[in-house]
């Protein structure tokens, strides 16, 4: 279907990650939108736009790690590991 | 971590072998007890086996090779596995949740070393005094500098950092590392570097020449403390080339005399390491 959909466009809510730091999509951080005012004023990017890049990023880490590496451990998939054996303990 | 596969000993007297046959080609993963070569002498054939998980990156002998000498490099297996990279990777977030931190994500952490070279070309976010942000370049100062004066070193390059932020609002101090430059060196074990944040849009006379000078202080800490400047990426640039001279001592005469032998007409790199000093009046 092609039509406007808002979601599509309009980012998430913001999250404060730290005094200077806000999240709107997960794990992509940005600086707070107000320390980018005087001299990098900021424009709107669509929801999708940012999708895209974040895709693009993984399509080049994905790259670069069939180039370089064996295998890639995940921190993530680690600290789950990590959360289960101290659940057990 | 690679490691060289050699030809082994299958007697003590044994000088000699042949490689008869390798049974696993470049690329192919090896475990503990994988037959990976024949080797055979005029009294035996010997299976030869891996001893560790990993890769077989390199076969330097090619098979059919005769009187391969005892101890030469036949090939090179890269060794390490999961097992060993979970434990220490798992020990390490630990630590770190145990310490309050939060861990960014996959997002962040794979993609900070497969970008670490964006970081000489690409704008990065600098903050100038108010805590705006401005698009800065990377500028990296360094030196080897022995590991009981890191901390002194430490403390007086911040200090000027922050004197050239304070006069002009164009400089951020991103930082020192140090990493270890292999140890007992009576130079300096460690190479460590301040990262320093230019808003080069601003640039004039004025802050240039601070930015001259901060970088000969900086080299000039290091050469107080011990350190070399010429030891980690060289010193070839203005401002810290200034105290090559000084850190080298009488060595300065002989890259001189060097550098009049090999170049008589200075055409190589003219203007590098102060060397156009070699063709001044006086020098012979």
């Amino acid at each position: 279907m092609i039509g406007f959909r808002l979601s599509a466009q309009k980012p998430p809510e913001a999250k404060r990650i730290k005094d200077d730091v806000i999240m709107r999509f997960d794990h992509v951080y940005e600086v707070d939108p107000s320390l980018m005012t005087v001299h990098t004023p900021q424009q709107d990017i669509p929801a999708w736009d940012t999708r895209r890049i974040v895709d693009s990023r993984w399509e080049h880490l994905a790259w670069m790690h069939d180039h370089f590496a064996d295998s890639v451990l995940s921190g993530e998939e680690l600290l789950e590991e990590i959360e289960a054996e101290e659940g057990k303990g | 971590m690679p490691v060289n596969i050699l030809m082994p000993a299958l007697s003590p007297t044994m000088e000699k072998g042949n490689l008869a046959k390798w049974l696993k080609k470049e690329g192919d993963r090896v475990k503990p007890g994988d037959v990976i070569a024949e080797i055979e002498t005029d009294k035996a054939t010997m299976e030869y086996e891996a001893i560790d998980e990993g890769t077989l990156a390199k076969i330097v002998v090619p098979e059919g090779t005769q009187d391969v000498p005892v101890k030469a490099v036949i090939a090179v297996a890269m060794y390490g596995n999961d097992d060993e990279v979970r434990a220490s990777a798992k020990r390490i977030l630990r630590i770190g949740k145990g310490s309050g931190g939060s861990y960014l994500g996959d997002e962040i952490s794979q993609g900070d070393w497969a970008s670490r070279h964006d970081r000489y070309a690409t704008p990065q976010h600098g903050r100038t005094r108010d805590g705006q942000v401005a698009l800065m370049s990377w500028h990296c100062e360094d030196a080897s500098i022995l590991y009981s004066q890191l901390p002194a070193v430490r403390e007086k390059w911040h200090a000027i950092a922050a004197d050239l932020r304070e006069r002009f609002d164009m400089f951020d101090d991103w930082g020192m590392f140090a990493y270890t430059n292999g140890a007992f060196k009576s130079w300096g074990d460690y190479l460590t570097e301040i990262d320093i944040g230019i808003w080069e849009m601003k640039w004039d006379d004025e802050s240039w020449a601070a930015w001259v000078d901060a970088k000969r202080e900086i080299a000039r800490i290091a050469i107080e403390h011990g350190g070399s400047i010429s030891a980690c990426h060289g010193s070839c640039r203005e401002g810290e080339v200034d105290l090559v001279p000084l850190e080298l001592g009488g060595g300065f005469d002989v890259m001189k005399k060097i550098k009049r032998t090999l170049d008589p007409n200075n055409i190589m790199n003219p203007g590098k390491y102060l060397l156009d000093q070699a063709y001044e009046e006086g020098e012979e």
